[in-house]
């Protein structure tokens, strides 16, 4: 971070169309990544989970879907928190901690299997390469 | 995700302006540790998509 020549070396081996995706794609999620830095600073852990960056991001980007099934949780959030993403970070982190309570590991097959317990009736989240494998 | 579209500095400065500043060192470590693997990932998927669409468009299905 900082360091310009760092930044610019993703960008390397791109097409000029990917890195116009590139950069749209972080400018969409960046806000999720600062959410859940804040997350981690006011609850003092720095650190992610091993093999995790970012249990936000993760989901995020593992279930566009979740967005829309929660869109009436996503309005009362947002006017709680004046936040567009807290949701995704609060449904974050009440997984995880329902996996502390229970003492279960915090991995991400368990935290999408409370997903879908949570949200009875609808299609059970999976991993991407779950449903690639199950086509 | 809702629909409003977020400027990133807007949403930077919204993040950290409630923080104190030990939150805010927290904060920064928080997001230097996170970013490359954030910045890797979403590369990675780029590559991914343009690799699908790549073989979508050799077998003639647009």
């Amino acid at each position: 971070m900082g360091n310009p020549d760092s930044l610019l070396a993703y960008l390397e081996g791109l097409s000029d169309d990917e890195v116009m995706r590139f950069k749209a794609d972080v400018h969409a999620r960046l806000p999720v990544l600062f959410e859940d830095c804040r997350a981690r600073a006011k609850v003092c852990e720095i650190g992610p989970a091993p093999g995790r960056a970012s249990l936000a991001v993760d989901l995020m980007a593992a279930h566009p879907r979740l967005a829309d099934e929660c869109q009436d949780f996503v309005r009362k959030m947002s006017s709680i928190t004046g936040s567009p993403v807290d949701w995704l970070l609060t449904v974050t982190y009440l997984i995880e901690l329902e996996c502390l309570r229970v003492g279960r590991k915090t991995n991400f097959g368990y935290m999408l299997r409370i997903l879908s317990e949570a949200f009875p009736g609808r299609k059970p989240y999976t991993r991407r390469n779950e449903k690639e494998r199950a086509k | 995700m809702s629909n409003k579209i977020i400027s990133p500095l807007t949403e930077f400065r919204r993040v950290t302006e409630s923080l104190s500043s030990n939150e805010r060192a927290l904060f920064r470590q928080a997001l230097i540790q996170q970013l490359p693997e954030f910045l890797e990932r979403i590369r990675d998927q780029v590559k991914q998509e343009a690799q699908k669409e790549n073989r979508r468009c050799e077998h003639g299905k647009p």
